[in-house]
């Protein structure tokens, strides 16, 4: 199974977690650990970078719903970065572009994140 | 591939095995030319029927594992899943899914993504038949 994950800190010290292949009922768990480990080191934003998945199942919707829902109940926020139109469209079917901040690229969820939190 | 051919895979009621169920659909959907957002939609559609089978079904006399059955059709490809349940399970499939909710989206998914979609549920078998034309885009 092709899936790859990375956790790093943008200059604006949030954490990012970059996601690569494929995202389903037996990868997402592994996300959904690392979402609760950095919420449980009191992190209040997170970006979750989809750039390089190419697929992505409800499992994984399910996960980051998860991590939205816990984010937001500190009065923090999970966004994603999400380029891919075949991707998105996971998002667009099941209404969830309505529910997430999506964002084209690291630079502009950073300017956008970067205005929220100023 | 000629018509009414039918290709048929077996796998373990277990989360590793959904990926090689939704690959070998790819490889059918790409040899019968479907249009890659097709293909698209065909991995997602049957990924999902999978995972539903994995976490919501139980190995039974008669289907101990998850069964996937693919059948070229003049129309498109016809893809049956097949999995064992307890007795009284019933599936729904929601008008519009909570998007407060963590889960319930895979049903909802399938119809979107395929054409034609039956679900069979008895005493202990559950089948979700769908059906993908080629050319007709269900979204």
């Amino acid at each position: 199974m092709n899936f790859k994950m990375d956790v790093r800190t943008m200059e604006t010290d949030l954490p990012i977690i970059e996601l690569e292949g494929e995202v389903d009922v037996y990868t997402a768990p592994q996300l959904k650990q690392q979402i609760i480990g950095i919420l449980e080191s009191g992190a209040k934003e997170l970006v979750v970078d989809l750039t390089k998945v190419d697929y992505l199942d409800s499992t994984a919707l399910g996960v980051l719903i998860g991590g939205l829902k816990r984010m937001r109940e500190v009065d923090g926020n999970m966004v994603l970065i999400c380029p891919s139109p075949r991707i998105r469209r996971v998002f667009e079917i099941t209404g969830l572009d309505k529910i997430f901040d999506i964002y084209n690229s690291e630079e502009e969820a950073r300017e956008v994140i970067g205005k929220e939190t100023v | 591939m000629r018509q009414g051919e039918i290709m048929q895979l077996e796998i373990p009621r277990s989360p590793e095995y959904v990926a090689i169920a939704r690959h070998a659909v790819e490889g059918i959907a790409r040899r019968m030319r479907f249009a890659p957002n097709q293909i698209e939609d065909l991995k997602l559609a049957v990924g999902e029927a999978c995972t539903n089978a994995v976490k919501h079904g139980c190995a039974t006399e008669d289907s101990p594992t998850v069964e996937i059955k693919c059948v070229v059709l003049p129309e498109g490809l016809s893809v049956e899943i097949r999995n064992g349940i307890e007795a009284g399970e019933l599936p729904c499939i929601p008008v519009k899914p909570d998007p407060t909710k963590e889960g319930g989206f895979g049903l909802y998914m399938i119809r979107q993504l395929m054409d034609e979609v039956i679900l069979n549920w008895d005493a202990n078998t559950a089948i979700i038949k769908m059906l993908k034309k080629i050319g007709a885009s269900a979204v």
